[in-house]
């Protein structure tokens, strides 16, 4: 544990702090063009293209994860800007996928 | 005729207190592990282990288990004594098969927990396990199943104990988390549901077993541990001295000790600072007034922003609750106010009496915090709180600020005494944050807003920042001087002896967890 401050309602505490709290991730505002993933897998078949219109709901991409063979959809009507990733690929949990612009 | 018998016996017996065999007796020191047999030798009064099942063998008639015999089928069980009192106990053995548990030896392990029930005595489970036997299929897991049922049941009736001294990994890992208090010992002890070389193959993600789930691992950051050892022998004597700490079942009180005086160096009087931003550590205040100054830590590792553990007042045992300004300036978090809800839960139902040390500046703020369900969590404590039944103390010490004054045992959640310092704080929040909110106007509109605000934050604190508003209310009984702290707790918890509070009838509350 690190000394430090905690800042609680305008007053700083001195006290020790502990490493998870060091360690905590800063919010950021989800960007709702891209698509995270929601479990960590390997991309087994790309069905779009970039610059390619797609409606919502439509099946960006099929990736294995646990075993499983599951599909990415298209989160709203727009264009697929960008494809971070490649077929055979594998990626982390909360890694982008795509960029669907509106 | 008969002496023939009784050698017969006696080779028998030697045979299969062998375990594994010299080979894998050897290969179990060289990881600097005890065997499961000198473990529980070591845990209980000497010469008290009475062995049973030593002679069960298992059925398998696949995979080649049909020429394999394994003593006493991986696990021993039995009852002893500890301290002259009774004590019911089963150690896997990993020597044999690696202390893999098929169903014979889970139903050796049912029947000395249902023994325990029976007897109303304490149970200690000491895990050292591969696993599930995989020969044995789904009468493997099957065992797991009736265990974790008994776990259940035995839950709140009589102490469940578990000691992990070696691999406990998948389903085998629930055991211990249903039960009271969990023992690891650093680079021994591994617990986890899936272990380094599954997650490397499905998720990519390289990290050792003891990163993953070692004794450090489940102390510090999990919190599935309780006590954390360096060593078999160290973990034993933790054992044994929270075993004098808590009751036998929940129908008995602790044992109770020769009442002594705490040590005169801890002066319960020069431990708080006054300025309510400086640190100090709230377990010397606890020193400061128990028997002997002797506090016994739970859960010293994880969530160390409130402490919980076990000490005695005038010879009796009593569960201490009490904020850390030392660590994360003592907010309630997820973690901490998880941790205490279970406390005080452990201690409502075996009949020890609670005492809540209060100095926190509230809740942690921070999306982190809230995307993590400090409401659900926090509301835990609260529970907690409420619905015990024990004599109930709280010592507000210095600052009780807003949501944290009311869940750290409040009059309003039941509390049978509450006592204040006269430096006690007590408000909807500390007088910074107060004063910035009530004459938001005139600091922005004064000439010097910098000095306004001091000025205001000065008069909020004189008017509220005090426990007398409280003590008007008769929210707070007695507003004491530190000095007189033992004394009024002792006091407390003598008139408290005979307290019959009761919950509504019903089949049970629905705590949020």
């Amino acid at each position: 544990m690190i000394p430090g401050s905690v800042c609680i309602l305008d007053t700083a505490y001195s006290t020790n702090v502990t490493q998870r709290y060091l360690n905590r991730k800063k919010w950021v505002k989800p960007n709702p063009n891209i698509v995270l993933s929601f479990i960590p897998g390997t991309i087994l078949q790309l069905l779009v293209k970039e610059g390619q219109p797609v409606k919502a709901g439509d099946t960006l991409a099929v990736f294995v994860a646990m075993k499983m063979h599951n599909a990415v959809l298209a989160p709203h009507d727009g264009k697929v800007a960008k494809i971070f990733v490649g077929e055979g690929d594998r990626f982390p949990k909360g890694a982008n996928l795509f960029e669907v612009v509106a | 005729m008969e002496n023939q018998k009784v050698e017969e016996l006696q080779k028998k017996l030697e045979e299969a207190q062998q375990g594994g065999g010299e080979q894998a007796i050897a290969k179990q020191k060289s990881m600097g592990k005890l065997t499961a047999r000198e473990r529980i030798l070591l845990l209980v009064d000497e010469g008290s282990f009475h062995e049973y099942d030593l002679f069960v063998e298992h059925d398998v008639r696949d995979f080649g288990m049909q020429d394999k015999k394994l003593a006493g089928d991986g696990v021993i069980i039995g009852t002893g004594t500890l301290y002259g009192s009774p004590i019911a106990i089963y150690a896997q053995d990993f020597t044999v098969a690696g202390g893999s548990l098929g169903s014979m030896h889970a139903r050796k392990i049912t029947k000395i927990m249902d023994y325990a029930l029976r007897m109303r005595m304490p149970i200690i489970g000491i895990n050292d396990s591969g696993g599930a036997r995989i020969q044995e299929g789904v009468n493997s897991l099957a065992g797991y199943g009736e265990i974790f049922f008994r776990n259940t049941l035995n839950s709140g009736v009589i102490p469940q104990i578990s000691v992990i001294l070696g691999p406990c990994a998948g389903g085998a890992v629930y055991s211990p988390a249903l039960t009271d208090f969990v023992f690891v010992v650093e680079n021994i002890s591994k617990m986890f549901i899936t272990g380094p070389e599954v997650i490397k193959t499905v998720l990519g993600e390289e990290i050792s077993m003891e990163e993953l789930g070692g004794a450090r691992v489940h102390s510090e950051l999990t919190g599935n541990a309780h006590f954390f050892a360096r060593s078999e022998s160290e973990c034993f004597e933790q054992i044994k001295r929270l075993i004098t700490f808590i009751p036998w079942h929940n129908q008995r009180k602790a044992l109770a000790f020769e009442p002594r005086e705490p040590k005169p160096e801890y002066k319960v009087d020069r431990i708080v600072p006054e300025d309510a931003t400086q640190p100090y550590d709230v377990r010397n205040v606890i020193r400061a007034v128990v028997d002997g100054s002797d506090f016994f830590e739970v859960q010293e590792l994880w969530a160390a922003n409130i402490i919980i553990g076990f000490g005695r007042l005038n010879g009796d045992t009593v569960g201490f609750v009490a904020n850390q300004p030392f660590v994360m300036a003592g907010v309630l978090d997820c973690d901490s106010a998880d941790k205490a809800a279970r406390f005080i839960r452990y201690c409502d139902a075996f009949n020890i009496p609670l005492v809540t040390f209060e100095d926190l500046p509230g809740y942690l703020p921070g999306v982190d915090q809230e995307h993590a369900g400090v409401i659900r969590h926090g509301a835990k404590m609260l529970y907690a709180y409420s619905e015990a039944t024990v004599p109930k103390i709280t010592v507000i010490l210095r600052k009780a600020y807003g949501g944290g004054y009311i869940a750290m045992n409040s009059r309003h959640l039941r509390a049978d005494f509450v006592f204040a310092w006269p430096n006690a704080e007590i408000a909807v929040m500390g007088p910074e944050g107060a004063a910035n909110i009530i004459f938001k106007k005139e600091i922005t509109e004064a000439e010097n807003p910098e000095e306004m605000r001091k000025q205001k934050v000065a008069e909020y604190r004189e008017k509220f920042a005090n426990p007398y508003v409280a003590a008007s209310k008769g929210y707070i009984d007695s507003v004491i001087d530190p000095k007189d702290t033992r004394k009024f707790l002792l006091h407390a918890i003598q008139v408290s002896v005979n307290k019959n509070a009761q919950m509504p009838s019903r089949k049970h509350g629905i705590p949020p967890f």
